[in-house]
């Protein structure tokens, strides 16, 4: 089987808002990867755009305004998921041999629709994504003892991240766990603090076959192996544990496909749209064992959420899968800057939507 | 929201709990579909007891919205609602004593200790 590299990537400034249409957003980091990397538009074959906008026809439009003639142009819209998906989706087309080159790219606006989740009526007038994350937060709090000072530290330790990253939105917050603990309370035990910030952003990569990424770079970063997982839609599907089976079933089919285990993970970004996801995502990766995430904020052992996180970055909802592998890219490539993980050479992507209700894990490599 | 079960709005509107369920395997589907996600057979509402148990809560600061909440679990299904009564505690039997669609089209329901 034919091998997929990526071997451009680039993610936009995240901003509380802007002026720009989701269009604009979208086609700024496109715009460099076309310009820095020597391509000519016929190199794109195909577009795969990932956002929650409810504009009409947009991977089409985001072609026209790049001048790219695509022989595939379609979005996928998974709520927070959407740009992993969108990864697996440009992955599969290469791989069945559809094309040889996709340029995946996400982009969001800070008043998506992809936070209103209007279908669920399972929840009543509870229906933000706070509410579920509460009862998660809460549930792993009595089962396991975690405590709000351990979802504070996951706080404190990716905006402390995304200091060194100049595309966060806040990289210049400084926390300490007090501050945390101390921010305004939303819905117990979550405070102001624990919660992501939905913004505009934009994020895209280039993945190609083996053969074209060898002539187009020396230096492919490599999707070893993924799962996904989708379980339901609705939470009062998944709310039996308080921990998300999709997201685990994605880790099994992820390892035994790249071959990799667990110990191996050199860098991660795992999603922590609120502090208590990153300890789930800790015990649903195998990074530890389950009820134990809250041991796991301060290891050394893996470097996690590098750029930030979605605490850190901000979420831009479509765009955020995608940010989240051009940081393990970009890690991998040894291009990290003042945030590089010296000697990185396996990198593990965690995403998820709604609740934990699909999970998607990718494994990316240098060889 | 879900045309196919317009009927379980129009029960919700009066204040009454409808869930639909399966007319071959009996089971109850919630969310509400016309068919059963299960065997795929057709459902049929019917009304519920409304009683169940409180599997999990917490309290919420935000304004405009009740600030006690939980995930009840009402015979297999689980539904997210406010509770009201002293005291709320995990595993509690509790009953659905209010629910409907708010001004602004969203569903709520309301438990209290049975």
């Amino acid at each position: 089987m034919t091998k997929v590299g990526i071997v451009s990537s680039q993610t936009a400034k995240f901003r509380k808002s802007s002026n720009s249409s989701i269009f604009d957003l979208a086609c700024e980091p496109c715009i460099h990867i076309l310009k820095n990397n020597n391509l000519s538009k016929r190199d794109v074959e195909a577009i795969v755009f990932s956002s929650c906008s409810n504009e009409q026809y947009s991977s089409t439009i985001i072609s026209e305004m790049l001048g790219l003639k695509p022989r595939i142009s379609n979005r996928i819209d998974n709520l927070c998921n959407s740009g992993t998906n969108a990864i697996i989706s440009a992955f599969s087309y290469i791989i069945a041999g559809l094309c040889d080159s996709v340029l995946v790219v996400g982009a969001e606006k800070a008043n998506t629709m992809g936070s209103k989740l209007l279908w669920d009526v399972t929840r009543g007038s509870f229906n933000s994504p706070i509410h579920w994350a509460a009862i998660f937060a809460n549930a792993h709090m009595t089962r396991y003892g975690t405590t709000e000072e351990q979802m504070a530290m996951v706080a404190v330790k990716n905006y402390t991240n995304a200091k060194k990253n100049p595309k966060a939105l806040f990289g210049k917050k400084n926390i300490t766990v007090s501050d945390v603990m101390k921010s305004r309370k939303i819905i117990d035990p979550l405070k102001l603090l624990d919660c992501s910030y939905l913004c505009d952003g934009a994020s895209a990569l280039l993945l190609m076959s083996e053969e074209r990424a060898k002539k187009f770079t020396d230096s492919p970063i490599w999707i070893k192996g993924f799962g996904q997982q989708t379980s339901a839609a609705s939470f009062s599907r998944v709310i039996d544990q308080p921990s998300m089976d999709a997201a685990k079933l994605a880790a099994r089919d992820a390892f035994n496909m790249s071959k990799i285990n667990s110990l191996s993970i050199d860098v991660a970004e795992v999603h922590d749209a609120f502090t208590i996801l990153e300890i789930l995502a800790y015990e649903d990766l195998g990074f530890i064992e389950e009820g134990k995430g809250g041991n796991f904020v301060n290891q050394d052992r893996i470097a996690i959420n590098t750029r930030g996180g979605i605490l850190g970055c901000g979420h831009s909802v479509g765009a955020t899968g995608i940010a989240q592998t051009t940081e393990i890219v970009s890690q991998l490539s040894q291009k990290a800057g003042g945030r590089q993980v010296k000697g990185c050479k396996t990198g593990l992507v965690h995403n998820l939507a709604a609740a934990g209700t699909s999970a998607t894990v990718i494994i990316l490599g240098v060889d | 929201v879900l045309i196919e079960v317009q009927e379980f709005f129009d029960y919700l509107r009066k204040g009454e709990f409808w869930v639909p369920t399966c007319i071959s395997c009996k089971k109850k589907v919630w969310p509400p579909y016309r068919h059963c996600s299960v065997c795929l057979s057709k459902t049929k509402l019917r009304k519920i007891k409304g009683k169940g148990t409180l599997v999990e809560w917490t309290t919420s600061h935000l304004k405009n919205i009740q600030n006690k909440f939980g995930i009840v679990d009402m015979s297999g299904i689980k539904v997210l609602g406010s509770i009201s009564g002293e005291p709320i505690t995990r595993g509690m039997r509790v009953r659905m004593t209010k629910c409907g669609i708010s001004d602004n089209g969203i569903p709520y329901y309301h438990f209290e200790p049975d």
